[in-house]
């Protein structure tokens, strides 16, 4: 067997700029039932990058991940990774962790004889895995030794993400890895994560929390029925000018109130009960004071984040503009 | 690739507990015989051959196995066909197994290799236990068959069969009927490439073992043609070894047929497997 890992140049040295992690070009995928799942797409991923992919449910996260993974084949269009075709048991593969559409284990094998069968599915290929660091990351203690089909919701997950980790990837396709854990494990699968960012690993995360990608996200991909709405880095998505939310008892009347003020740029809905506004002259005790002038209660207010952003874009979307790249301002 | 799925299937409880049954059904067989049989000819199978159970431990194996190849051995072969690749597929397990640099051809043929010796494995040891529970009960004697059809209450025909030869009978039995599950194998397994559900695959592969038999000219005159081509009708041709004279006749046309039935459903099941999407 030839190990996937080697090193591939030891001819004469050409400089060629590192291929990305990730190259999507045109992709599309149309299911048998005709419901186009991946529409067009197109998507660099630089090594390095941590990569945020995000949408509501059906909008071709997890099929994009299973074409990169070699389990779906696309219609049309291609996907690299590594600079290296993606085939069904491709061997880039080898460079690949993944945890797609939750965990799948052998029911009544414990946690560690699961993840010991990978490690020798990764040693045939030339890999070498590390069992007990993978173990260690499960961090289980005793009920590693139990059947998986014992184990709970946030345990089965764990065991997946170092079963993502096993062969020391330099890639990891992570699909929801924090879907229905309670918060500590949450933070416990962002430190994992976040340890495989500062390793130098590239990650691309598919996930439905926005809070989640803009902690631990470089750069985010916004998905939409198949088709990339918005892409760039968290910072540019998020926008650098001014920002705030605020929500108001009655939105109508409150806007009517912000847009008669002087030195903002956007005040526009954003939600049934809020409103965003964006501007130079963007002081909060200015328009506080405006709307209690007017008799309008404010319940919270905050400077703008990923969500909001995502629901901006998505809105643009939805009203018929063709959103790509960072929102023009 | 086999070592590991020797090893998933291995430390199945639905491996062990199927292979316990064959064992226990032969053990049972061999309890009720000696505490009840009643020391009578007895016909075995559709084909005219008499024996008289308790003469001989080698009645045993012969019993066991043709009161198991049309329905219990079918089951057994269409479990561990039928669950090979849907039941990996219904864990989510399957897509994890495939992302990583592995051919689809690979992990395929280890899954068939492994469910194949269980199958077989079922009809060995079935037989093996058989023969040896029957031998402690009933020693390993020679076998005396009467010929059902040319006997008469008046003036039994009856044949002695010396031991080796009664061997390499059961021997060629047990071989033939191993290698007449081939095509009900092979249809699970097919199923087991394009289902989640494993139940769909064995109940699938037992749906055709018993339309097979439905389509028997005994039943519905008039078919034999369509008959002729049904996966396992014949299963019991090895019966006519011990008959005198001996049939062996329809060997061939079987045999043939369990082959084109093993290469036209394992095709199908690598043609799918390999250019399926795994959405599982």
């Amino acid at each position: 067997m030839v190990t996937p890992m080697a090193p591939e140049s030891d001819g004469p040295k050409v400089f060629e700029p590192p291929a990305p992690a990730i190259q999507i070009e045109h992709l599309t995928k149309r299911l048998r039932n005709g419901i186009v799942a991946v529409d067009d797409l197109n998507l660099v991923v630089a090594p390095a990058q941590i990569l945020g992919i995000v949408g509501p449910n059906g909008s071709g996260k997890s099929i994009t991940l299973r074409i990169l993974l070699g389990l779906v084949r696309p219609t049309s269009g291609r996907a690299r990774l590594f600079g290296q075709e993606i085939r069904p048991g491709a061997r880039v593969l080898g460079r690949v962790g993944t945890l797609v559409d939750g965990p799948g284990f052998v029911p009544y094998l414990s946690g560690r004889r699961n993840l010991d069968l990978i490690c020798r599915q990764i040693r045939l290929i030339g890999g070498t895995p590390d069992l007990d660091g993978a173990i260690e990351v499960a961090g289980l203690g005793d009920a590693i030794d139990r059947k998986f089909s014992s184990y709970s919701h946030g345990m089965r997950y764990r065991l997946a993400m170092a079963q993502a980790l096993l062969g020391a990837p330099d890639l990891l396709l992570l699909d929801e890895p924090t879907t229905g854990m309670d918060p500590a494990q949450i933070l416990e699968v962002h430190g994992a994560i976040a340890a495989c960012a500062e390793a130098g690993k590239t990650v691309v995360l598919s996930s439905h929390q926005m809070s989640e990608v803009e902690l631990l996200c470089t750069h985010a991909a916004i998905l939409r029925s198949g088709r990339l709405i918005a892409s760039g880095s968290v910072a540019e998505l998020i926008g650098e000018m001014p920002r705030i939310r605020l929500d108001i008892e009655d939105r109508d009347r409150g806007l009517a109130v912000l847009r008669a003020l002087s030195g903002l740029e956007r005040v526009d809905p954003s939600g049934i009960d809020s409103v965003t506004v964006e501007g130079e002259g963007l002081r909060p005790p200015r328009l506080l004071d405006a709307l209690q002038t007017a008799g309008i209660r404010v319940s919270a207010y905050r400077s703008s984040n990923f969500q909001d952003s995502y629901l901006e874009l998505f809105e643009a979307d939805g009203h018929g503009s063709s959103v790509t790249g960072p929102k023009p301002r | 690739m086999i070592p590991i799925e020797w090893y998933k299937q291995f430390h199945r409880p639905k491996t062990y507990v199927t292979l316990g049954i064959a064992a226990g059904f032969s053990i049972v067989l061999t309890v009720v015989l000696a505490a009840t049989g009643s020391g009578q000819t007895e016909f075995v199978g559709d084909v005219p051959l008499l024996m008289v159970p308790r003469t001989s431990g080698f009645s045993v194996p012969i019993i066991a196995l043709s009161s198991t190849m049309k329905f219990f051995l079918p089951l057994a072969v269409c479990l561990f066909a039928g669950e090979s690749v849907a039941g990996e597929a219904g864990w989510g397990s399957l897509r994890y197994l495939l992302a990583h640099p592995v051919t689809r051809r690979r992990v395929l043929w280890s899954k068939a290799a492994v469910a194949g010796f269980l199958s077989v494995l079922a009809v060995l040891v079935l037989a093996v236990v058989a023969l040896i529970a029957g031998g402690l009960a009933f020693g390993w004697h020679p076998l005396s068959v009467g010929d059902g059809s040319a006997s008469t209450p008046a003036h039994p025909v009856v044949n002695v069969i010396q031991v080796g030869t009664t061997f390499a009978h059961l021997g060629i039995g047990v071989l033939y009927v191993g290698a007449g599950m081939a095509s009900i194998f092979a249809v699970a397994f097919f199923l087991s490439t394009t289902t989640r559900r494993p139940l769909v695959a064995v109940a699938g592969g037992v749906a055709v073992t018993i339309i097979s038999r439905i389509f028997n000219a005994d039943y519905l005159p008039g078919i034999q043609v369509v008959n002729n081509y049904m996966p396992n009708n014949d299963i019991d041709l090895w019966q006519h070894q011990f008959t005198r004279p001996a049939d062996l006749s329809g060997f061939p046309h079987f045999l043939v047929l369990q082959v084109i039935y093993f290469v036209v459903f394992m095709a199908l099941a690598q043609l799918w497997f390999t250019h399926k999407d795994v959405l599982d």
